[in-house]
């Protein structure tokens, strides 16, 4: 791999095993400076772990961890030049928000006041100036994980990590601190590692984001590349709903019987694939409309979801096709529509 | 709510063990300090006898009090008791430390081994243990031995008899009694936090003063309290490792007791080392409060 200028965070061929598994395997990652990077998998897929070998809260049993090309390997984590904030917060209970926010800048020997304008500064940037002087016990959930943040980012880490920021947050709360977590992140504009499992915040904090899986990169891309462009099933099925049909070889090519779809052999897989389609890419055709591919379908449910429709169909071969339209469409159970969609909506996945 | 029946059943056990083992010989002290000592059994003058008015007539006495107070002794052994209970309380607490520190943090296989080292002296009797240490402290003794063997010192030292050796001798004994909360504490600390303080730039010394010690304050105070409380009225150890200037509280009153036979200024002093103790109790209640109010 050659060093690209761009890459600030330079993650290489780390390694962390625990007895026998490893919990990250050989992983090589480039993150450019500015860039929100999302590790994202399900729980024990090692995300976490690689987080926290960058902050060298976790020693790597091989590879390197590089900021700014100078290798921080091997530095402590109080002598690295990234800040995290834990999923629990772990915000100090004996001390007020601002001496939580100050604890990072007192360990630096600042001048009395630079920390107090620096702890001011953050205190405006989490809104948290009227509850400077509160304990942590005496704030909400929402509060809590301001001032986790404020504190992380009070040094001016080089690097930002996030360990599942939002996850300690009910529902409601989660949507609106996400939408401030971007907010702020932009607004700081500071290269930022952000672990988490649920894809919808993936998708919406990243610039990229890495699909992890049993210690390995998966897939690593822009959100709409992992939406759009899946590596394979598993990537595809972490996003959402899929209409997934079986594929088999024929005349060099592969054939999909669902859809009576046949694809030109650019792939060299095996002798059978999966070909998806998500259900918001598929189309109802009027009359006179036509598409890259069509095929007939019998409409057996129709459900109104308020800012969606979704119909649930049923294609001549027996196979069922999920299809998420405008809510204004009209397409009664009973009928039988004609269903349109474009050549790159459709994707072959191996597995 | 109503409470069960069961529960209040089981609520009485420690009241009526209070009332039983606590208020029952306090009430005896407090009666027996009222009177005057006597040569007969029981040692002790009755507290109301009948007049040849043929009415009951109260004969008690403030006498064992006033003596309290007008005798330098007992306020040198009440002094000597703060002193050598306060030194032995600072002594735990630096020594506890760091061990305590040390076994929470052990890895897991470790902390067992460790703790049992701590609380296995208990398994012998007290009274061996300080019978050992004037073993140990004597002027031929092993500590005196070693050191002259090494060349440190060429003339025996004297530790025995003195000051110093009760305060040995009293820190090891209570040693065990701050090391096992101290432990508690610590080992209850989040590892999220310690970590969070390594993160932003704290030194492992650092963590320590400003996270870990601040935090296992509850776990000190309890553990100062252990060891201060039964310090205060200690009468073994300065009785076998003491000398003539180490009089304590303990001492004075079993000289009271047993060589003056003086029941009432036995008793009085007795009432008096009870009130001295309940003080830091009583803080030690009001912080445990204020700490429950925080978390």
């Amino acid at each position: 791999m050659g060093a690209d200028p761009a890459t600030f965070l330079r993650i290489e061929g780390i390694t962390r095993r625990f007895g026998q598994v490893a919990a990250v395997d050989a992983v090589d990652i480039d993150v450019a400076r500015g860039e929100t990077l999302c590790l994202l998998g399900p729980s024990g897929c090692g995300k976490s772990t690689l987080l926290r070998t960058i902050a060298g809260l976790e020693a790597p049993d091989s590879g390197r961890i590089l900021i700014d090309g100078e290798d921080v390997t091997a530095l402590p984590p109080h002598r690295r030049p990234v800040n995290m904030m834990f999923q629990s917060y772990a915000l100090f209970p004996h001390m007020s928000v601002r001496r939580n926010i100050a604890f990072g800048l007192e360990r630096q020997r600042l001048a009395r006041a630079a920390i107090a304008e620096r702890v001011d500064e953050m205190l405006a940037l989490a809104s948290l100036e009227a509850l400077a002087d509160r304990r942590p016990h005496q704030l909400s959930g929402g509060q809590r994980q301001r001032v986790a943040l404020a504190r992380a980012l009070a040094r001016h880490p080089r690097v930002l990590l996030l360990d599942e920021p939002l996850a300690a947050l009910d529902r409601q709360l989660r949507e609106r601190t996400r939408t401030e977590l971007a907010a702020i992140l932009e607004r700081v504009g500071v290269t930022c590692v952000l672990v988490t499992h649920d894809q919808e915040e993936a998708l919406t904090l990243a610039d990229r984001i890495a699909v992890m899986r049993q210690g390995r990169v998966a897939q690593i891309g822009t959100p709409s590349e992992i939406y759009d462009e899946p590596a394979d099933r598993a990537v595809a099925e972490l996003f959402g709903t899929l209409n997934l049909f079986p594929a088999t070889a024929r005349n060099g090519g592969l054939h999909c019987a669902s859809l009576g779809l046949s694809l030109a052999a650019g792939t060299d897989h095996a002798d059978a694939a999966t070909v998806a389609i998500r259900p918001e890419r598929l189309r109802i055709l009027a009359g006179d409309e036509h598409c890259d591919h069509e095929v007939q379908a019998h409409v057996e449910r129709n459900e109104f979801l308020g800012a969606a429709r979704l119909l649930l169909l049923r294609l001549p071969d027996g196979a069922t096709m999920r299809l998420l339209t405008d809510p204004r469409t009209r397409a009664e159970p009973g009928n039988d529509v004609r269903v349109g969609f474009d050549a790159h909506a459709v994707r072959v996945l191996t597995q | 709510m109503k409470t069960p029946a069961f529960v209040r059943g089981v609520a009485l056990l420690p009241l009526g063990w209070m009332s039983v083992f606590l208020l029952l010989p306090v009430a005896i002290l407090l009666r027996v300090s009222l009177a005057e000592p006597r040569f007969e059994q029981p040692p002790y003058t009755d507290l109301f006898a009948l007049a040849e008015s043929g009415r009951w007539a109260f004969e008690g006495t403030l006498q064992a009090w006033r003596w309290l107070l007008e005798d330098p002794t007992y306020r040198d052994a009440l002094l000597g008791s703060l002193t050598m209970a306060s030194l032995t309380t600072m002594g735990c607490l630096l020594l506890a430390l760091p061990m305590a520190w040390a076994i929470a943090r052990a890895p897991m296989s470790w902390r067992t081994p460790l703790l049992l080292a701590v609380i296995l002296p208990f398994w012998t009797s007290f009274l061996i243990r300080v019978y050992a240490w004037i073993g140990l402290l004597k002027p031929e003794g092993l500590i005196n031995a070693a050191l002259m063997a090494t060349g440190l010192i060429e003339q025996p030292l004297l530790i025995l008899h003195s000051n110093a050796a009760v305060l040995i001798g009293m820190t090891y004994a209570y040693l065990p009694f701050m090391i096992l909360p101290l432990y508690a504490t610590f080992s209850r600390l989040d590892e999220d936090q310690l970590q969070a303080a390594a993160d932003l730039g704290a030194t492992p010394w650092q963590t320590f003063w400003r996270i870990s010690l601040p935090l296992a304050w509850p776990g000190a105070l309890a553990g100062c309290l252990l060891v201060f409380i039964p310090a205060m009225g200690e009468f073994v150890v300065p009785d076998l490792l003491g000398g003539p200037e180490s009089y304590m509280l303990g001492t004075a009153l079993w000289n009271e007791f047993f060589r003056n036979a003086d029941w009432p200024t036995a008793s009085a002093l007795a009432l008096t080392m009870l009130v001295v103790l309940l003080a830091p109790l009583a803080l030690l209640q009001r912080l445990q409060r204020r700490d429950e109010v925080v978390s």
